[in-house]
């Protein structure tokens, strides 16, 4: 049974003394307001997909011939696995590089192309580019990514959570220990304590699981 | 067959019977620790297991796993379990495994034998089934049993409850964060419980230390047996 934003959202209300709980619509007592909180929830969802990814997507774009920075996808978090797709149909590992890396095996590549490349790298270069080296040349060509994305944005409407629903209590107390870390008269740093082991409880089992999923190499 | 010796409007009570006072929480907070508890307890223990089946596409390689399922640990078909790989694995050692299918071919098998997840909610096969309607049978963690009504019963055996209770009374110390150190002792009840149902936790540095396991052990003597000590 998915878990909803408005069920989450009721849950801190009542442990907040903000009322019964009213799916997140009211805030009582003016210390958080529904955007706030909202974006609490959202900012751990995200960092909980991208801690411990949980949940893979997978996506096969056209890489854009002779140019080495592709767009990553708009709800890019963090890389998994690259796979080369040639105009054939043929895929291919493509390993992760960085520029380091590269000054040493590949003394020519900036600006070296080729229609077999040798890997990418994301860290050396613009945000959300991946980049492709040497060059791609080949036309219909494409990249598949396995990679981290980020979750369906939380908006007290009802949309379900995109973690498991065996993790959402962790996305619930990241939530809390923002609320209570917030400076002003919300601030209790005790229960932000609390609510933070809470949270790295959960961090910790996730990356547990998922690794598991990655690589029985 | 799912357990039902106990419903949820008995465990409110049980967890009341637990705190002699008035209780600080009301019947639906009370509901809500319950089952914020039992998806915690499923989390740490993987206890709630069963399979499920997935019918494989024609030529398609990847599925999706089960909406009732969280985490799958294991694939068969029909008189065969499928060998678990990565999906490095795939794509390092079967360069083509994307477009071959039980009709390639060749070296390629005529029959899917092998899997790897994506993530943990999805899953390739190889090769893919040129004919799709193969039922693959996941054995996987179930998503946990949520108690919705009073009348609901917990699938769970007796000899569990002290530890949901024990942890569900933590979670309800929340509003009360004087009685919060009082019980942690109970917290910590429940994570040694979900240690000894599952030993993955242990390869944990944080549920270790949480635990003092290390401590333990370094405040353990080394004592040799005199036999050893005779060898040496």
């Amino acid at each position: 049974m998915p878990v909803t934003d408005q069920a989450i959202l009721s849950e801190i209300q009542r442990v907040t003394i903000e009322g019964v709980g009213d799916g997140g619509a009211t805030w009582p007592s003016g210390m958080w307001t529904q955007i706030e909180v909202l974006g609490y929830l959202n900012q751990r969802q995200n960092r909980l997909l991208s801690e411990t990814g949980i949940r893979w997507t997978r996506l096969e774009t056209a890489i854009v011939a002779a140019q080495s920075n592709q767009a990553a996808p708009a709800d890019w978090v963090t890389t998994i696995f690259v796979a080369y797709k040639t105009a054939a149909g043929l895929y291919r590992e493509l390993p992760k590089v960085d520029a380091l890396e590269l000054d040493f095996i590949l003394a020519s590549w900036p600006g070296l192309s080729s229609v077999t490349p040798r890997g990418y790298y994301e860290t050396d270069g613009d945000t959300l580019t991946t980049y492709v080296v040497p060059i791609p040349t080949e036309v219909g060509s494409a990249l598949e990514r396995y990679y981290v994305a980020l979750g369906t944005a939380l908006t007290a409407a009802g949309v379900n959570f995109s973690v498991p629903d065996e993790f959402v209590p962790t996305v619930k107390y990241g939530c809390l220990a923002e609320m209570f870390g917030k400076i002003g008269p919300a601030q209790n740093l005790v229960l932000a304590e609390m609510c933070e082991e809470r949270w790295t409880e959960g961090v910790e089992i996730g990356k547990l699981q998922a690794p598991s999923s990655w690589f029985v190499l | 067959m799912p357990y039902a010796a106990v419903s949820r409007a008995t465990l409110r009570a049980r967890l009341q019977d637990r705190y002699e006072g008035i209780p600080y929480w009301s019947n639906t907070e009370a509901n809500d620790a319950l089952n914020e508890t039992l998806r915690q307890f499923n989390l740490y223990t993987g206890y709630w297991r069963g399979s499920s089946p997935v019918n494989t596409v024609a030529n398609n390689p990847f599925l999706a796993v089960s909406t009732t399922l969280t985490r799958t640990t294991r694939i068969t078909r029909v008189g065969k379990v499928l060998t678990r790989k990565s999906i490095v694995e795939f794509y390092r050692y079967r360069r083509n495994w994307h477009t071959q299918t039980t009709a390639s071919g060749g070296g390629v098998p005529t029959t899917v034998t092998e899997w790897a997840p994506i993530g943990l909610t999805a899953f390739a096969i190889w090769p893919a089934d040129a004919v799709g309607g193969l039922t693959l049978t996941l054995d996987a963690v179930k998503i946990t049993p949520i108690l919705a009504a009073d009348g609901d019963f917990l699938d769970v055996g007796e000899e569990e409850l002290d530890l949901i209770l024990d942890e569900a009374l933590w979670v309800l110390t929340f509003k009360m964060p004087s009685e919060r150190e009082a019980q942690r002792p109970r917290h910590e009840s429940f994570l040694q419980g979900c240690l000894d149902r599952n030993d993955q936790l242990r390869a944990s540095s944080y549920f270790r230390a949480a635990l003092g396991l290390d401590q333990q052990q370094r405040l353990e003597p080394t004592r040799r047996t005199k036999d050893e000590e005779e060898v040496g």
